[in-house]
Parts: structure tokens; C-alpha cells; sequence
């Protein structure tokens, strides 16, 4: 078996044993009913007493082949509201850029943890769609109004 | 000392150099080492060999006989402190031997100093008193002050966690019975710093890579990291030998080529217990 669905598969019995309060992550079904393991659904409460509490928002998890070696594409929907979220959903961060920080002990708890920092903690330095960016450094309110209001969309169910 | 110059009254000097021939004698039977040295070290290696006798048992079995390890705490005991009593009895001899040379050389010194004794210089050795310490002295008082230089308990704790030997059946008892546990008392850099694979202190006994659990499990000489060998070599980008990848742990920032990687024999150990007692 390759070292990408061995490790996959590791991963899912170690998120079936234990994984962070108010989390969801798992495979999809393929069209035979099948379980795909390169692609994962997944689902990230915001943070309590921040803006973007009360809401899980779902993204989708792409293991390349080359995963654990290269890092998984992950992304919330399109025109998601966040300064470090491109127009297509991608998210801009460095444990997920094989260039930057992504390591392949990096579990995908560790993954789904540091995008719920990621959500209350924006990185002005490197911008990945306009409008949130620049509501974010020069129209706080602005902001605020558009993260409530996408929080509402995605409401948590429990 | 004005009497032993009165004859009929004759009396030795206090003080007699050692006779030439009677040194060369001396230095001939303490040139070597002692016998007892050499039936210590032999048994230290039995010892040892006899412990990695039983791991290299413990991993080759097939681990559809995982099962079958049993662990004896107490014959695990005795053998360390059996161990602890070789070692000390061999600094003990180490202690000796290094004050007899000591004492060679001074005894040495002292007799080319001096004339050889005949009767002729009797009279004028008479007259020198106190030139020097007679041999037996020498050899006490040499031997006394060595030992109390080293016979202190910390100064043979020392010797002893520097003693390869010693390390490893102590690291090997402690594994045997506490697979998932980092070492007592390690002074390896990383051991103290949290970046060690160490979750709710417990050491991790799989691959970070695979995360499946270590088969032939390999160390970063570099940076301590372990991995299982294949898919750590699955990592480096071409045969080149020299090749260098970053360490897949995530903030270490060494970085390793297939040389830096070597067995762990301990790691493989801990997996093996731990799976037989699972
Ligand atoms: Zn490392």
C-alpha cells in the first residue's frame, strides 16, 4: 500500500479515537459508496467570544499523491469572507505551502487547529482577496459586519 | 644522629636508596596489568554480551510471536547491580594501578638522585639524612592520596554513567519493562527540550510519517528524530547519497541526508514490549 493511503488511514482511526471539541473531519463517499480517502470533509467551530463563534464552517481536505511528502490542499467555499482566503476557497497558510512550514508529521488535527486560529487571528502580511483584507486593516466595522453575517450562514447544528 | 658515627655502634641511615637491580624488579612487576584486571573486564563483557544476546532474541522473533516476551524484574535487577560491582571493582584496580605508576616515577627520580649504597658511601649517606622517602612509603602514601581523590561516591557515579557498558543494560532493563517511557536521568540535548516525540510524557512509539508503529526504526544523528527507515528513504528526492531534506518533524530545522540516519535499536525495543504486553 502507498505511504499516502497508509497514513490517511492512520489518520482517520486517530480522529475516530480522539479529536478536538466541536470538530468534524471525514473521507467522502465515493460514487460506488466507497470511502475516498483523499478527500475529507471537515468542519471548524469558531472560536468562542470572537466573531466567529456559534458557527462550524465547513472546508474540503485534497491529499495529493505525494501527501504526507507534499501538504493537502484545503479549502473553505468560494467567496468565503477572510483576509488570508483566496475568491476560490484556498486558504493562505504556512503549514499548508511545501514551500514554508508544512512538515510531514504535521497531523491533520494539528491542521484543522492551526485554520481556527487562523480565522480569528488574520495575517495582514500576505492577503489573498481584497475585500476582506482591506476591510480588515482600515474599516473594522465594516469587517465585523461581514464576519457576524457569514457566521450566520453556518450556523452550528448542536 | 651524632651516635650512629660511633663505631662499634653502627646503625643504618633512616634513609637507603633502592638498589638499582631491585628497581628494575619493581618496575618488571608492575609494568603490566594486574590478572585480576583482565578477569573483571572479561566478565564486564560477558555481562554485556549476555544482555544483548537476549534483545537481539527479543527482536528477531517474528512478531506473530510478540506474545511470548516475558520480562524477569528481579534477574534484570542483579544483573545491573552485578554489573555496578564489576565496574566498581575495576575503577578500584584503575585507582592502584595509576598510583603505582605514580610511584614508579618517583622512586625513579629519587634513585638516580642518589648515589648507589656501598660501603664506601655509607658514611656520606649517613650524613644526608631525609633525602628522600623510603619505597614502601612512597607506594602508601601515593596510593592514600589517589584513593582519596577518587573513592568519593560522586567521582565513581561519574565514572560509572561515562561507562558505555553500564548505559546500556540500565537503558535496555529500563525499557524492558517501561516500553512507552523516556529514559531516566538522559543527558541528550534533546531529552529536556519538548520538542522530543513526548505526548503526556510518554515517548511516541510510532513513525510521525507513516503513523504507523516503528518496525526498523532509524535516528537522525543530527537531531534525534526517529522514523521508520523506509519512509523516512522515501522522503530524499534522488539516490544521491549526499542529498539533504529538512527534518519532516515540524519546527525542527535540521537537515539530514541518509547518513545522518542510523538503526535505533532501543526504539525498535520499546515497540516490541510494548506490542507483546498490549
Ligand atoms: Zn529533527
Amino acid at each position: 500500500m502507498s505511504l499516502c493511503k497508509t497514513r490517511l488511514q492512520e489518520e482517520r482511526k486517530l480522529w475516530r479515537k480522539d479529536h478536538p471539541f466541536g470538530f468534524f473531519a471525514k473521507p467522502i463517499k465515493a460514487e460506488d459508496g466507497s470511502l475516498d480517502l483523499t478527500t475529507w470533509t471537515a468542519g471548524i467551530p469558531g472560536k468562542q467570544n470572537t466573531l466567529w463563534e456559534g458557527a462550524t464552517y465547513p472546508i474540503t481536505i485534497t491529499f495529493p499523491e505525494e501527501y504526507p511528502s507534499k501538504p493537502p490542499k484545503v479549502k473553505f467555499p468560494a467567496e468565503f469572507y477572510h483576509p488570508n482566503v483566496y475568491p476560490s476557497g484556498t486558504i493562505c497558510l504556512s503549514i499548508l505551502n511545501e514551500e514554508q512550514d508544512w512538515r510531514p508529521a504535521i497531523t491533520l488535527k494539528q491542521i484543522v487547529l492551526g485554520i481556527q486560529e487562523l480565522l480569528t487571528s488574520p495575517n495582514p502580511d500576505s492577503p489573498a482577496q481584497e475585500p476582506a483584507w482591506r476591510a480588515f486593516l482600515k474599516e473594522k466595522d465594516v469587517y465585523e459586519k461581514k464576519i457576524k453575517e457569514q457566521a450566520k450562514r453556518y450556523i452550528s447544528t448542536t | 644522629m651524632s651516635s650512629s658515627r660511633r663505631s662499634g655502634d653502627f646503625q643504618l641511615p633512616s634513609y637507603l636508596p633502592l638498589h638499582s637491580s631491585l628497581l628494575r624488579k619493581f618496575e618488571k612487576i608492575h609494568s603490566n596489568r594486574p590478572p585480576e584486571y583482565d578477569i573483571i573486564s572479561q566478565s564486564i563483557n560477558d555481562l554485556v554480551r549476555s544482555t544483548r544476546d537476549y534483545i537481539e532474541y527479543i527482536l528477531k522473533k517474528e512478531s506473530g510471536q510478540d506474545a511470548a516476551i516475558y520480562v524477569d524484574d528481579t534477574l534484570l535487577t542483579n544483573n545491573l547491580q552485578a554489573l555496578e560491582s564489576l565496574i566498581r571493582s575495576k575503577y578500584d584496580l584503575d585507582v592502584l594501578m595509576d598510583s603505582t605508576k605514580e610511584s614508579r616515577s618517583r622512586i625513579r627520580q629519587d634513585t638516580k638522585e642518589v648515589q648507589p649504597l656501598t660501603i664506601e658511601s655509607l658514611q656520606e649517606s649517613t650524613n644526608e639524612l631525609d633525602v628522600g622517602q623510603n619505597f614502601d612509603e612512597v607506594i602508601i602514601s601515593n596510593y592514600n592520596s589517589n584513593l582519596e581523590l577518587h573513592s568519593s561516591q560522586s567521582s565513581f557515579r561519574s565514572y560509572l554513567s561515562g561507562a558505555p557498558s553500564y548505559q546500556y543494560v540500565k537503558n535496555v532493563s529500563f525499557i524492558l519493562t517501561h516500553p512507552e517511557d523516556p529514559l531516566p536521568d538522559d543527558n541528550s540535548a534533546l531529552q529536556t527540550s519538548d520538542d522530543l516525540e513526548v505526548a503526556g510524557g510518554k515517548i511516541s512509539l510510532k513513525d510521525p510519517i507513516s503513523l504507523q508503529y516503528f518496525k526498523d526504526p532509524v535516528r537522525s544523528k543530527k537531531c534525534l528524530h526517529v522514523f521508520e527507515s523506509s519512509t523516512i528513504n522515501s522522503m530524499f528526492p534522488d539516490h544521491r547519497s549526499g542529498a539533504l531534506i529538512e527534518c519532516p518533524t515540524d519546527g525542527c530545522k535540521a537537515q539530514i541526508s541518509r547518513q545522518d540516519l542510523e538503526p535505533d535499536e532501543l526504539m525498535q525495543l520499546r515497540v516490541r514490549v510494548y506490542l507483546a504486553a498490549k
